[in-house]
């Protein structure tokens, strides 16, 4: 299963100093269809505009950006000015691109109708007064490694002259090239040899202008036959694959423009619990689900509270979601897989933005320094705790706990040549929270400060080769902490976990043959973990815990300090086949992972015992006699017809140890790797090109669940077992308009189930997010004259909690509950009506978008939360946000 | 997992941003007014105790009309301790073992120490240290021992079972143990044998109205007290004194410092009354307050007629003294 958005807007916004296809790459930017691009829209006829006459002779140049809609046979169907100059130069513009062709664009190598953002820009250029016949594409061809001309070099325009007839040309012997009076546009180039790899590439040429290239090519393997030397096309290696681009992902009313915010309204993902931002996938807790940024983990999506997303959305190429069943070169999670790439930096000038709203402000600025080197850098400052301070009563702040938080990204990437590129990424986020609930009584006093952070320092070194194959190193270093320390009265409660962690991610990929590409590579992982632990060994809480909202912990509680190392080094290997109509996607992992830690026992405080540390390897076992081997994923889908899909995936998966978990005094140092059995398969079809409706249906068993020992006498470091077992199963709906005519949206619903049996012998209960039915209905729709308008409608079954039946005098004013049946009870279920209203403003060399998105329209009181009152005789129900408007403003240049 | 549920209540409350309104529903009376029978505190004397110590318990058992003299208590000393990943102070299998004494409203018996034969002949270990305490049960080695609380204390839960005519309640002692230190070097232990002092119970020396005609002493160890009335809906100050000897210094071991600390106790009062209402529930001085009393406002009732206050004075070691008193609400 897979999940996707891709981000387009900084592509499509790409400039051109001459009319030419406003898309350089074409892979994104006409990502209308819900699959993979495998062609580009190509402008095959460019019409030239009637200047109009009096702006000429003023010397006034314009650019107008228009929208154009092309068809699935390349024909233009409409075309509107996005950002327009003045109403002769648009006229201008429009009726000049509704006489160009384009080849169509192919969506899994299909034909298929897009929409492309194109900049045609009115330019005076007298010099265009020919002298005869010009040079205007040269270049020289060297050898790759030893860069010594090449002489005797065949160099073809393969779409210039007759058809079958290309333009040639061949270098010297200083492995030069030249030719004369290029048309302007894009233009495929072959270079050939019989000692050489053949290549081909494609160059834009400029109207006016010279371009000169200089080509790297490789000497022929022995071997190798030439005609499987191309780039590998990507087939899809989920099960099932929705994109959402995201423009439509920013427009989505109750994210506040944030595009990763968006995911918790896809098939498979239940409502977080109010304020944590969790994603609960397929059934999964939160911490089962992997987040990784350009293939470098990281330990949150969310800031606290679920406010923002900690990646600035702009600095974000695409996100793919996987709630389970993912492919073979990700692992060290049982549930979902969060996958962020990140996006290309501008290619030329500077871009960037400036946004605000009522919770934070951010910004992002973007240059090419040099045709090799681009740089950007964002960020983001939150301001919603000052504004509320500042806005209500002093002491509301001590009750009311907003968290501060702010993020910080900077990128460079240099162009080591044209297929090699190293990029450097710093990513950074900070989140603080502090809340005091003041007493008279000193007992009853509470604090609460969280400050949790992380960092990552990535260098990605990319080389597409000229023998079609593909290769990605990725190593990062980086450091989280996750500090949180409560005070009930005298009594602390406290964990913090420091975590130096160091990754190094290697990958090939080459087609072999025709349907067939492998694809193998090295996830290696460490974790360096320092934690320190006191108080109630109840908390933090523990999905399964039967316990009751606002409960004062227990008074008993130890003290802990710790160290945890776990070093992964996982290969892994993906085959991709196609054969016919059917794709396979089989792959193998490997996992070992060295577990290893300082203390095994507690210590005795009397320098008697000095800790005694251990260190071993596990697996993420496969069943049966297969236990040790490399775990097996696969994917595949039939494409029975062009409309409709069948996918099946499935595989099973291995989650390390949480370090925290591995307490001698609050947990147990001897656990292992839980796993996961994961299997899925579904149904897609498309009503029309844009239409199209999802079926999928899953099951997921899960294996060496941790849990608390609930023995009244447990023994010395055995807080914890592992013997817990999990189950979620069910299925989802989504059926999707994508973007047509200003309009898109969706309807999804999930049925799931998932539960949980914590020890042998117990009966099953249900997960602590399990929600039965998860209905999300969202639409937006483009108004005109810049205004844009949304709602989204949601509803979820309430989570299970533990009914409490009586209760008992422990003190003064203090009582016990007596629980009922395990998460047999449900908080009522939650539904919410929100609205997103935008206005756009486009000027000539910037855009300013106002735009104020409404939660809770309708201000229903939606059950969050039970809460009893002190000795548990009366029952009531938290509420979540009243209306709540958030205004903000973006402003893009 | 997460801190989540903890979590979720600082952002429910973002609501209050925009709309300064609370997203806690109405419960209904706080716990401080007292409506029907209910125990407000089960007291140990002494407060601490070693295993084999002898041990009197009583408790204030009250309704809406007063303290209720001579309750119908049944009495047991519960061995079961609680989980540690049990988030209540008792273990709810305590509620389910039968009486050892009673009805009375009184119960004397010693801190279980050592083994007790059983009715089937077998020997039962009941040693508070070895199940509530820092030793590991001698019938379970390699057991997990109890963690102590902030002020190192361990506590042998005692269970009082009352039978009203309108209601059966059950509330708890946890009673002090007075256990070896644990975790501890051998000079640190010693030094602690040799310094550490038996909790005392605290002391209620007076309640004291202080209305706008001038204080009025309500309840006084020296019994020396007035009589008193209130207006109906007039808010007054009530307050609860101690004698400075009631906050006593402890040592304490700091497992996470390793360092044998110096601590005072901190003092609570839990408020009751039979009508009207309280600003708080309780209040109190912490550890570093040296104030040898606590103040509350109460909101004297619509109705006129006799109004009941209780006071329960708690340690932070969970030593309990507590105190009634009365005023008539005037039209």
């Amino acid at each position: 299963m897979k999940l996707r958005i891709i981000a387009l807007g900084g592509l499509l916004l790409a400039a051109h100093t001459t009319p030419a296809l406003a898309q350089s790459d074409g892979a994104g930017a006409a990502a209308s269809e819900p699959g993979t691009i495998t062609k580009p829209p190509k402008l095959v006829k460019f019409v030239q505009a009637a200047y109009p006459q009096d702006k000429h002779d003023a010397g006034i140049t314009a650019s107008v950006l228009l929208s154009i809609e092309i068809g699935d046979d390349g024909k233009v169907g409409e075309v509107e000015v996005v950002k327009g100059a003045s109403p002769d130069f648009d006229a201008a513009a429009v009726a000049a691109a509704k006489q160009f062709v384009f080849e169509p664009a192919e969506i899994d190598n299909q034909p298929a109708p897009v929409k492309i953002t194109y900049r045609y820009d009115f330019t005076i250029v007298e010099e265009l007064v020919k002298a005869g016949p010009q040079i205007n594409f040269e270049g020289v061809v060297l050898e790759r490694f030893k860069k010594k001309p090449l002489a005797n070099v065949s160099v073809r325009l393969l779409d210039v002259g007759a058809p079958g007839a290309p333009v040639k040309g061949v270098t010297d012997d200083d492995g030069h090239f030249a030719f004369v009076d290029v048309p302007p546009g894009p233009h495929k180039v072959e270079l050939s040899n019989p000692k050489l790899v053949t290549q081909t590439t494609e160059e834009i040429i400029a109207f006016g202008k010279k371009k000169t290239v200089k080509y790297l090519i490789e000497e022929r393997e022995e071997g190798v036959d030439e005609d499987v030397v191309v780039r590998a096309p990507r087939i899809k290696k989920e099960a099932v694959e929705t994109s959402i681009r995201t423009e439509e992902a920013r427009k989505v009313p109750g994210t506040q423009g944030d595009t990763l915010k968006v995911v918790q309204n896809l098939p498979g993902v239940g409502r977080s619990a109010f304020g944590s931002g969790a994603l609960i996938v397929w059934g999964s807790a939160a911490n089962e689900t992997v987040i990784n940024v350009d293939g470098v983990e990281i330990p949150s999506l969310y800031h606290v509270g679920g406010l923002r997303s900690t990646i600035n959305s702009d600095m974000v190429r695409s996100i793919d979601l996987s709630p389970g069943s993912y492919g073979a070169d990700y692992g060290r999670g049982l549930g979902g897989l969060v996958k962020i790439e990140l996006a290309p930096l501008t290619k030329e000038g500077v871009h960037g933005y400036f946004a605000a709203d009522i919770m934070d402000a951010s910004a992002m600025v973007a240059a090419a320094v040099t045709p090799q080197l681009r740089v950007g850098v964002a960020a983001r400052v939150s301001y919603l705790d000052r504004l509320a301070s500042a806005v209500v009563s002093p002491d509301v702040g001590d009750f009311v706990p907003i968290p501060r938080y702010d993020d910080y990204q900077a990128r460079a990437t240099y162009a080591l040549d044209r297929d090699a590129e190293l990029t450097a990424t710093f990513l950074a986020s900070d989140d603080h929270l502090q809340r005091t609930i003041p007493s008279d009584d000193p007992n009853d006093q509470r604090t609460q400060t969280i400050n949790s952070s992380y960092k990552r320092l990535i260098l990605r070194y990319t080389n597409l080769m000229p023998d079609g194959a593909s290769v990605a190193v990725t190593g990062s270093a980086g450091f989280d902490q996750n500090d949180e320390t409560d005070h009930f009265g005298a009594n602390p409660i406290g964990l913090t976990q420091h975590t130096w962690q160091y990754a190094l991610r290697s990958s090939y990929r080459r087609k072999l043959s025709q349907g067939f590409i492998l694809s193998f590579g090295v996830d290696m992982q460490a974790h360096q973990v320092a934690l320190t632990r006191e108080g109630s060994p109840t908390l933090p809480p523990r999905e399964g815990d039967i316990t009751v909202f606002g409960q004062v912990p227990p008074e008993d509680g130890g003290s802990d300090h710790w160290n945890v190392m776990l070093i992964d080094t996982a290969p892994y290997a993906t085959a991709e086949i196609t054969i016919g109509r059917l794709s396979l996607v089989p792959g193998l992992r490997f996992e070992p992972t060295l577990i290893e830690g300082d203390a095994s026992l507690p210590s005795n405080g009397q320098g008697t015992s000095p800790p005694i540390g251990y260190a071993r390897f596990d697996v993420p076992g496969n069943p049966g006699f297969l236990s040790k081997a490399p775990n097996p994923r696969l994917a595949a889908a039939f494409h029975a017809t062009r409309r409709l899909t069948l996918t099946f995936g499935g595989g099973i998966y291995g989650q390390p140890p949480n370090p925290a978990d591995m307490s001698p005094a609050f947990g147990n140092p001897t656990i292992n790797m839980s796993r996961a059995l994961h299997v899925s398969g579904g149904v897609g079809y498309k009503l029309t090109p844009t239409l199209s409706l999802e079926v999928v249906g899953f099951y997921k068993r899960l294996f060496d669940l941790v849990s608390r020992n609930l023995s009244p006498y447990p023994p010395v470091a055995d807080a914890l077992t592992q013997d817990g077992v999990g189950r979620s199963y069910g299925g989802q709906v989504l059926l999707r308009q994508e973007l047509l005519r200003g309009f898109f949206g969706w309807v999804t619903y999930s049925l799931i189930r998932s539960e949980r049996l914590d020890h042998p012998g117990e009966g099953w209960r249900l997960f602590d997010y399990d929600q039965t039915h998860v209905l999300a209905v969202l639409a937006s729709y483009q108004i005109g004259h810049g205004w844009e308008a949304g709602a989204r409608f949601r509803y979820t079954t309430g989570v299970p909690r533990t009914p409490v039946i009586g209760s008992y005098e422990v003190g003064p004013g203090e009582y016990d509950p007596i629980f009922g049946a395990h998460n047999s009870i449900r908080i009522p279920a939650f539904y919410q009506l929100d609205a997103r209203v935008e206005r756009s403003w486009v000027f000539r060399r910037t855009k300013l978008n106002v735009f104020l998105d409404v939660q809770n329209v309708t201000d229903r009181k939606s059950p969050e939360e039970i809460i009893y009152n002190t000795d548990y005789t009366t029952k009531g129900y938290i509420t979540g946000l009243p209306t709540l408007a958030v205004l903000g403003a973006r402003l893009e240049f | 997992m997460t801190n989540m549920r903890p979590l979720s209540l600082s952002i429910l409350c973002v609501a209050l941003v925009t709309a300064a309104v609370g997203c806690k529903p109405d419960l209904g009376a706080p716990i401080s007014v007292v409506s029907g029978p209910q125990i407000l505190a089960v007291r140990g004397q002494p407060a601490e105790a070693a295993p084999g110590t002898m041990v009197k318990y009583d408790l204030l058992a009250v309704d809406s009309m007063g303290t209720v003299a001579n309750p119908v208590v049944g009495w047991a000393q519960c061995h079961i301790p609680k989980s540690p990943a049990d988030p209540n102070a008792v273990s709810v299998a305590c509620l389910a073992i039968p009486d050892d004494a009673g009805p009375s409203p009184t119960f004397t018996a010693p801190m279980p120490q050592g083994t007790i034969t059983g009715l089937d002949g077998g020997t039962i270990n009941i040693d508070a240290c070895q199940h509530f305490g820092p030793d590991a049960p001698s019938d379970m080695p390699g057991v997990r021992p109890r963690d102590p609380d902030v002020t190192g204390g361990y506590y042998q839960p005692v269970r009082a079972n009352w039978r009203s005519d309108a209601a059966a309640l059950t509330g708890f002692d946890l009673e002090r143990i007075r256990c070896d230190l644990a975790n501890a070097p051998a000079d640190v232990t010693a030094m602690y044998n040799m310094s550490y002092k038996l909790n005392v119970n605290p002391t209620v020396a007076s309640i004291t109205l202080s209305p706008d005609t001038g204080p009025a002493v309500l309840f006084a160890t020296t019994g020396m007290v007035a009589a008193a009335t209130v207006a109906a809906g007039q808010s007054v100050t009530l307050r609860v004194a101690w004698p400075a000897e009631a906050a006593e210094s402890y040592l304490v071991w700091n497992l996470a410092a390793q360092a044998l600390e110096t601590h005072r106790e901190a003092l609570s009062v839990s408020w009751f009354t039979s009508a009207g209402q309280y600003a708080h529930d309780s209040s109190g001085r912490g550890e570093q307050d040296t104030t040898t009393s606590t103040d509350d406002v109460w909101t004297a009732p619509a109705a006129a007629g006799p109004v009941h206050f209780w006071v329960v004075l708690r340690d932070s070691r969970g030593g309990v003294d507590f105190a009634e008193a009365s005023i008539d609400v005037t039209p």
